[in-house]
């Protein structure tokens, strides 16, 4: 935007002052009053005095009327400036409300992604507790965000979370506390940290466990100090052979990192699990920062997780991505299925390096080579490189963290689900975000390119009551309900079958297609979109399209592209309505397959085996409780589509407090 | 006489000379209050220029002595609570409203709702994540004040809106906000 020079100088609130009213006249008439009575040589000397004291006063008055009233008068001359030079007012915000058009700051789309903001939903109590989800961990009330040093230890899985114990908003944060055996039944226990020393007073930030051949188990976190410096902190189970892992001692010589020349101090936070240095004795640890505009991860040694030596050079760095928050790196087998323990490396193993962008707020990973003794990892992709290229999920979702399952030799993925309404609505019931269901994380063998995620198979003991559609035909604009009951709670694993002959028959179609642009499942094409409607009512008033779409140029070759559609989940104006997505690989031979976990306000969808996976909130105001329903669509207009669709009911994983403690 | 009369002259001028001039001896930045801006800060300036409102920012900025020493977390801090006090401000008009016209009770139902999630929850999210540098978390805050604020402007029909100065100022204040923190990303 174009300065308006004439604005610039000399606007000085002070300069406006000496218009003010002076209060010496009084002061003068009051002064010359008392002093009036007396002879004439005294009264010389007297005023003179007086006239001194006046002038200071004045002087220190006049200069306090400038401070005292410092915004009236801005806005006295802001409404001034406005009316003279009418050029440069930017705000969009449209003064009549009578326009229901989108009002231009609006198109803006806020971060939320609101879309229409044209009125504050009266959202009722049944309509907000049904968005409570009901096997996905989420406390019992208030906020959380990013998932914590996740870790097994003597037979429980412990999860740590981001809390604040007094808001459904940021802030006032505690480490959270739950176990489970199986990633699924989670119990609450007590907090494991608070905010109670001068390194983490402001705030006990995420981190990472560490677990040390023998089991000793050693937790990195960031702590926001008393001078508001992010620093890092070591934290330890106060006894080991308690299997809740109930109580933390934070080492008393904290912070053990602190932020080093050239990196600011409120851009040092999230380190990560250690993995063995080459030497096999030292570890090393890897946290996020940025430097300008660039994303960096630094690496540092330790050999007893008290003292640390930066080492020179970064891990990665790629510009234009700005602050790596929750940065993640971890190795992935590329020949065998299992999970590989955070220090593996070597022949048949990939890095997996991995950021949480502050800029737009999404997940992104790549694989690449790590090379320890030179401190360098290296994307297969530079073109697909850490923040420009795949992301671990298209919607919302952020803050991700893995840890290596040594029960059952696994990668498990956690991963924060933010809410997509207002804050108003989330103060009205109480709590805000919910943790996706864990994710089982393995190299894609077969097309070399991504990772796949996948809900842990404990996620299976929930299910009920299957329900199988087989071979469903849908004609090009037709819907087909399931008719399974309820439908707020389900499993789905769905595959569809696009007919040959039309696939190849079409030449050319939808070729700039982007799930976020395209306006929805509304938006028909050729060959797309089809799939599945959740959360729908009856009328169709509310739906939830998760669905693919194929797009085809004239070379011949297909793009597969999945997308989960928001824009009519929900008649409330004041909800996310952003449509998410993007490609998917999808190799000769294979069906379109889809799994989606629908949980109340939580839909999570996972295309062809989990290449490409959506995390979606919604808030529909009619289709909940009973009148939520499940269709297949397909929407396109020029093929039709053979669906299967394999659906159970789901049961609460009946979270709650560990009893008797 | 004469030289009484003179005096007095001198200092019934003085006054209006000093605040015209910086006072030599005093420069240490501490002392506002001897202080007159001759360059305008090239930390408010440059960010103003990048907010879509500079009239707003820039005087909102210049407004509050804090500016003069801030970084970037420090103004944007500083137009919060600018914000802040308009919401409070636009409270006080929300009951000040009630019980005048039967046509706005459900209207100021609503911005009552809006306006309290917005002193609430947006404003102390956007100061915390200000203050603890996690702008994100700011962001969010002041993203949702301006969809709070369409949400009360909007409830009023046919365009009576009696709120409508009150909301366009946190509106506008929000996007300068959001924008300053978007710097900070």
């Amino acid at each position: 935007m174009a300065a308006n020079r004439s604005l610039t100088l000399p606007y000085d609130p002070e300069l406006a002052v000496s218009d003010a009213p002076l209060l010496e006249q009084s002061d003068q008439a009051e002064v010359s009053g008392s002093s009036g009575q007396s002879r004439q040589r005294p009264v010389k000397v007297l005023a003179g005095i007086f006239l001194s004291s006046l002038f200071l006063l004045t002087l220190i008055w006049t200069l306090f009327q400038g401070q005292e009233e410092p915004r009236d008068q801005a806005q006295m001359i802001n409404a001034n400036l406005n009316k003279s030079s009418p050029s440069s007012s930017v705000s969009p915000y449209s003064l009549i409300p009578a326009s229901r058009g989108v009002p231009q700051g609006v198109s803006e789309k806020t971060f939320r992604g609101v879309s229409d903001a044209n009125d504050i939903y009266p959202w009722t109590n049944a309509m907000l507790s049904w968005q409570r989800t009901s096997y996905h961990f989420q406390p019992e009330k208030h906020w959380m965000n990013d998932p914590n040093g996740p870790l097994f230890h003597m037979g429980w899985y412990h999860l740590f979370y981001q809390y604040n114990p007094d808001s459904a908003i940021w802030g006032n944060i505690t480490w959270g506390h739950a176990v489970s055996r199986d990633l699924i039944h989670w119990l609450y226990l007590p907090f494991a940290m608070v905010p109670d020393r001068p390194f983490d007073v402001n705030g006990v930030w995420t981190g990472s466990a560490t677990i040390l051949p023998g089991g000793k188990i050693v937790m990195l976190y960031t702590g926001d100090t008393d001078d508001l410096v992010q620093v890092q902190n070591l934290a330890y189970p106060a006894n080991l052979s308690d299997p809740l892992l109930l109580d933390w001692i934070k080492y008393p010589g904290n912070p053990v990192m602190i932020p080093p020349p050239g990196i600011g101090k409120k851009d040092f936070r999230d380190p990560t699990t250690a993995w063995l240095a080459p030497d096999g004795t030292k570890w090393l640890v890897t946290l996020g920062s940025k430097i300008n505009k660039t994303g960096i991860a630094m690496v540092y040694e330790t050999s007893d997780f008290k003292g640390y030596r930066l080492l020179d050079g970064v891990l990665h760095a790629v510009p234009h991505t700005g602050m790596w928050e929750c940065v993640d790196f971890y190795p992935v087998s590329t020949a065998g299925d299992n999970g590989l323990d955070t220090s593996a490396n070597g022949p048949g193993t990939k890095h997996v390096l991995k950021a949480s962008l502050d800029d737009n707020k999404h997940d992104y990973y790549a694989l690449g080579t790590y090379d320890p003794n030179n401190n360098k990892w290296t994307p297969d992709d530079p073109e697909l490189d850490v923040g420009i290229g795949l992301r671990l999920d298209y919607g919302k979702y952020y803050a991700s963290k893995t840890f290596y399952d040594q029960k059952k030799k696994r990668r498990i993925l956690w991963g924060w689900i933010g809410e997509t309404d207002s804050e108003a609505a989330d103060l009205m019931k109480g709590w805000a975000s919910v943790q996706t269901i864990p994710r089982t994380v393995v190299f894609d063998k077969k097309t070399g390119t991504n990772i796949l995620q996948w809900p842990v198979e404990e996620a299976e003991s929930l299910r009920f009551n299957a329900t199988e559609f087989d071979t469903v035909k849908l004609e090009p604009g037709s819907i087909a309900p399931l008719n399974i009951g309820s439908a707020t709670q389900l499993d789905i694993i769905a595959s569809f079958e696009v007919d040959r002959e039309a696939l190849e028959a079409t030449v050319e179609a939808d070729v700039g297609y982007n799930c976020t642009t395209s306006g929805g499942a509304a938006s028909r094409g050729k060959l797309g979109p089809f799939g599945l409607l959740v959360l729908a009512d009856g009328s169709l008033s509310e739906l939830t399209p998760v669905y693919f779409y194929i797009s085809k140029s004239t070379d011949g070759s297909a793009e597969t592209h999945f997308c989960s559609d928001e824009s009519r989940s929900s008649k409330a104006p004041d909800v996310g309505k952003l449509v998410y997505g993007s490609t998917v690989p999808v190799l000769d031979g294979e069906k379109l397959s889809a799994r989606l976990l629908v949980d109340h306000s939580v839909v999570e969808s996972f295309a062809q085996g989990g290449r490409r996976v959506i995390s979606s909130r919604v808030y529909p105001t009619k289709a909940i409780y009973g009148a939520a329903r499940l269709f297949l669509f397909n929407n396109a207009t020029g093929v039709s589509v053979t669906a299967s669709a394999k659906i159970w009911h789901m049961q609460s994983a009946d979270i709650r407090t560990f009893p008797d403690l | 006489m004469k030289s009484f009369a003179f005096s007095c002259i001198v200092l019934a001028i003085l006054p209006s000379l000093s605040t015209s001039y910086a006072l030599p001896p005093l420069k240490k930045s501490n002392h506002h209050i001897f202080m007159v801006r001759e360059k305008v800060n090239d930390l408010i300036e440059n960010t103003c220029r990048n907010t879509p409102d500079y009239q707003l920012c820039f005087s909102t900025l210049l407004s509050d002595p804090r500016s003069f020493d801030a970084d970037t977390y420090g103004l944007g801090l500083i137009i919060v609570d600018a914000l802040k006090d308009k919401a409070t401000s636009a409270v006080n008009a929300i009951n000040r409203l009630k019980g005048s016209n039967p046509e706005f009770i459900r209207p100021l139902i609503k911005c009552s709702i809006s306006y309290n999630a917005i002193l609430k929850a947006d404003i102390p999210e956007a100061i915390e994540g200000l203050r603890k540098g996690v702008p994100k978390f700011a962001e969010y805050g002041m993203a949702d004040t301006a969809v709070e604020v369409q949400g009360c402007e909007n409830s009023f029909k046919q365009s009576n809106s009696p709120l409508t100065d009150l909301n366009k100022q946190v509106y506008d204040l929000s996007i300068v906000a959001k924008s300053i923190i978007r710097m900070l990303l």
